[in-house]
């Protein structure tokens, strides 16, 4: 297990990390996740031993303060894979394993293994420079498990790809990930590259740790109405019409509430009224700017053979589970 | 900069290539009058004799025993003082350019000095040190071939550190990071990853220092003497004293072939940086206790290079009557076994450095462009290799074989050009091309070309774009080879030795003179002035290094 107890990372007179303190248990995968600029990146580097850090950074409850990179038992995955271009493909996944003395044949399976599991087979005597983004970052990948690594460290391992490979990749980093079993701490800026591998979030803001939990208990409670935006919620609404919406819902008042895209729903049985501002068509439905009667401009989805035009009349519905109280102030 | 703008201005729409010998008319005209012309009159009297062309004399020279036992020489030498200068430059390397600690630049300024002083200062300085009377006297080094060896690395340790140094300095630290992340402790990062990125560095600063040993001359005949020869002092012996210019000729031919097949190793090994590829280089860090080794290499190349300085400044102090600045006085005084005061030698060193240095950046500036323009099709890209290589070519044919060429090539219509006041900065300027060329040439071909494009797309000329992406980037760079020039210039000894009129001799001509006349005062006055001379250089390159280019003095 994984601990950091009030870590702070100085980099030339700035503290970029900032009193840290988190715990990741055997076989999870946690994501730290932050703006650009929110310190998560040097946070892994001094994880991984790359910057000295103050504070404790533990492992099984020892202290790994003095215990050099190398020496930490911990893989490290770049954002462009960082491969070695003076090895072939199997020279950079066997890499790892020729510093544990793997040799003949034995190394020879074991890359064509880990090839295969990352969907690389017969990619061996390949040169890194003939190889796309995507697979660059599979081999960087397979050269991190050739580790068998008690901690893999994934510096937004998806952020240089394209759109739809990285939505692809992240399932299989995820399902390769928990195949193996493997612990890992994963920090990007993108939140649905860390809903779809990540266990565990962290959010990381100015350097300080905001909210950390399960997927799912900070999805559903971000802390305040700047994480919740992070997090993908689209708008926060405060003060009487926080409170309007929230006994709409038949929810407890808040100060404040975040709303996801889809939480109004064009309904004509819906309890609220509003008047469309405008409506732009997506592949999967119709979405709208509406003006709210008493709350203002929100967003709303409706069903693709809805038509409303700007000026129109709506009814819409309130959807509880895609809104969000936040209770501090 | 401009000029070369208009020139390919002028030609768009006509075919690329054609252009591109525009621009490379006037380096090559300068070249093909000042270089080719008389290196291949050199060579043409050893082919032809009494007006018959007859090579089987040539072989004959080549078959002779003591031609044997100098080339033995030559190669042996120049191999062990590559080696060494390798083995010592690399920690040296590391140190200076991935460290941080008070002074580094100084020492990084230090270090480059000895590659512009003249030879013969650095002759003078080295026997100071190892003869009978010097504080490393106890040795009994001078005139063995380990005093030649020392010569050798002190001139040549700067190449490897420069070279190898800027590879390092841009190297991304991330390959090594992962490699670490891997499991690979300190050593092994070193050797399964650094070392593969930086071995073009290193083969390339290895050929370079090999070629500058193979064709060294001041060293190997100050501190070598009759005993031993090499190509290039064999050279001169044949030419000067024996009037054997046949033998002559087949040693330079020879020389040639040997140079351009370096030359041409050297340029294959010799990576431009890819614009494209964003790095991240490691921040310098302060010296841990690992580091040790390093620092210590670093030292011991300090002192090599201080000592003989150091002993130079000494012997320049001592007087018939202890201490004193007699010998420094007499410098401004006339008469003695010199025809002018050196403080007017001094005047006269300045003013042809600073005509070699326009004509020097003139000309590396325009190869440098020539060189770096992003090639359409292999023929171009081919034409570009080979006149880069042709450029490079003053580097390391021998000086005797200009000098002596010179002599006999410009000295009738339409080529009367020996009392010519331009003669000697020219040939200096020819000297210090490559330097400029192989400072401004990584810089220049670091510009990302689609910077250029972007500025062509948004409606920028050919000479605006030169003026708004490479001159922003390259001023610095063409400032320290302006630097870098002057200091060679300055130190140029041995096609100046040829070419100064007696009564307008340079700096370190004045001092051979000086050496070559008996007497304690001459020799004091020789001590003083060379340490005029390494100051000068020496506050030179401290101000090039200020500028913070990191391709100064490299290969």
């Amino acid at each position: 297990m994984l601990s950091l107890r009030q870590v702070s990372v100085t980099l030339e007179g700035t503290e970029v990390v900032s009193d840290v303190s988190l715990d990741l248990p055997d076989g999870q995968v946690l994501a730290v996740l932050g703006p650009s600029g929110s310190g998560k990146s040097t946070l892994l580097r001094a994880v991984a031993g790359l910057e000295d850090a103050s504070g404790e950074i533990g492992w099984d409850g020892r202290s790994l303060a003095g215990v050099p990179t190398h020496r930490r038992g911990f893989a490290l995955m770049f954002q462009d894979g960082q491969l070695f271009d003076h090895l072939t493909v199997g020279g950079n996944v066997g890499y790892p394993l020729r510093l544990r003395r793997v040799r003949g044949n034995a190394l020879r399976h074991r890359v064509a293994e880990l090839l295969e599991l990352v969907g690389l087979g017969g990619y061996a005597g390949r040169r890194p420079a003939t190889l796309s983004g995507g697979e660059r970052q599979r081999v960087a990948l397979a050269r991190a498990l050739a580790v068998e690594p008690r901690l893999l460290l994934l510096d937004e391992p998806l952020s240089a790809l394209d759109a739809g490979l990285r939505e692809r990749l992240a399932g299989d980093l995820r399902r390769i990930l928990t195949e193996s079993g493997t612990t890992a701490l994963l920090v990007t800026h993108d939140h649905d590259e860390a809903f779809a591998v990540a266990d565990r979030l962290a959010v990381l803001r100015a350097g300080r740790l905001v909210q950390e939990g399960t997927i799912g208990e900070v999805w559903r409670a971000p802390v305040d109405a700047d994480t919740a935006l992070f997090l993908g919620y689209a708008r926060v609404l405060t003060g009487a019409a926080a409170v309007r919406l929230l006994t709409t819902a038949g929810l407890p008042a808040a100060p404040e509430v975040a709303l996801r895209r889809s939480a109004l729903v064009v309904d004509p049985a819906g309890a609220l009224e509003a008047t469309v501002v405008s409506a732009r068509m997506t592949p999967d439905q119709m979405r709208l700017v509406v003006d709210l009667d008493g709350v203002g401009p929100l967003d709303a989805v409706a069903a693709p053979d809805v038509h409303a035009g700007p000026g129109d009349r709506v009814r819409l519905r309130l959807e509880v589970s895609r809104l969000a109280a936040i209770d501090v102030p | 900069m401009t000029l070369a703008g208009r020139a390919a201005a002028r030609h768009r729409g006509v075919s690329r290539p054609l252009a591109l010998l525009a621009l490379a008319a006037l380096p090559g005209a300068v070249l093909g009058v000042f270089f080719v012309l008389p290196v291949s009159g050199m060579v043409a009297r050893g082919f032809w004799t009494d007006g018959a062309f007859d090579p089987g004399g040539v072989a004959e020279v080549l078959g002779r025993p003591r031609v044997h036992r100098v080339l033995w020489f030559t190669v042996w030498s120049a191999s062990a003082a590559t080696a060494i200068a390798v083995v010592l430059g690399l920690p040296a390397a590391y140190a200076l350019h991935r460290l941080e600690f008070p002074g580094r630049r100084l020492v990084r300024a230090a270090l480059l000095v000895p590659f512009v002083l003249p030879t013969v200062v650095v002759g003078v300085a080295f026997r100071e040190l190892l003869g009978e009377s010097g504080p490393l006297g106890g040795l009994g080094l001078d005139g063995t071939p380990w005093a030649i060896l020392a010569g050798l690395v002190f001139f040549n340790a700067a190449v490897v550190i420069r070279t190898v140094g800027a590879a390092w300095e841009g190297l991304d630290s991330r390959p090594a990071e992962a490699a670490a992340a891997l499991g690979a402790g300190p050593w092994r990062v070193f050797r399964t990853v650094t070392l593969p990125t930086l071995r073009p560095a290193i083969a390339s600063a290895a050929s370079v220092v090999f070629l500058f040993c193979a064709t060294s001359f001041g060293v190997v005949l100050t501190l070598g003497g009759l005993r031993y020869a090499s190509v290039e002092t064999e050279i001169y012996l044949l030419t000067t004293n024996l009037l054997d210019l046949q033998a002559a000729a087949a040693l330079s031919v020879l020389q040639i072939v040997v140079v351009v097949g370096l030359l041409l190793v050297s340029a294959r090994l010799r990576a431009i940086p890819d614009a494209a590829v964003r790095r991240l280089p490691a921040r310098p860090h302060r010296p841990r206790r690992s580091d040790l080794p390093q620092l210590a290499a670093t030292a011991l190349l300090l002192a090599l290079v201080a000592g003989p300085i150091a002993t130079l400044v000494a012997g320049s102090l001592r007087t018939d009557d202890g201490w004193g600045l007699a010998h420094y006085r007499a410098l401004d005084e006339p008469g003695g076994a010199l025809l002018v005061p050196v403080t007017d030698a001094l005047a006269t060193s300045l003013r042809t450095a600073v005509d070699a240095t326009w004509m020097a950046l003139l000309l590396g500036g325009l190869v440098a462009l020539v060189v770096t323009r992003r090639s359409r099709g292999r023929a171009e890209r081919r034409l570009r290799g080979l006149l880069d290589g042709f450029f490079m070519l003053p580097l390391g044919v021998s000086a005797v074989t200009l000098g002596f060429g010179f002599l006999i090539t410009l000295d009738r219509p339409p080529l009367h050009l020996r009392d010519s006041a331009l003669l000697v900065p020219l040939a200096q300027a020819l000297v210090a091309l490559p330097l400029v060329v192989r400072t401004l040439v990584p810089v220049l071909g670091g510009v990302d070309d689609r910077l250029r494009q972007a500025a062509a797309s948004l409606g920028a000329g050919p000479a605006r774009s030169v003026l708004t992406v490479d001159l922003p980037v390259v001023w610095r760079p063409l400032l320290a080879a302006g630097g870098f020039a002057f200091a060679a210039s300055l130190g140029e000894f041995g096609a100046t030795a040829f070419l100064a009129r007696d009564e307008a001799p340079t700096l370190p001509v004045v001092i051979f003179r000086l050496i070559g006349h008996p007497g304690a005062m001459n020799y004091g006055m020789a001590l003083a002035a060379s340490v005029v001379l390494a100051a000068l250089t020496a506050g030179v390159m401290l101000l090039v290094e200020r500028l913070r280019v990191p391709s100064v003095g490299g290969f």
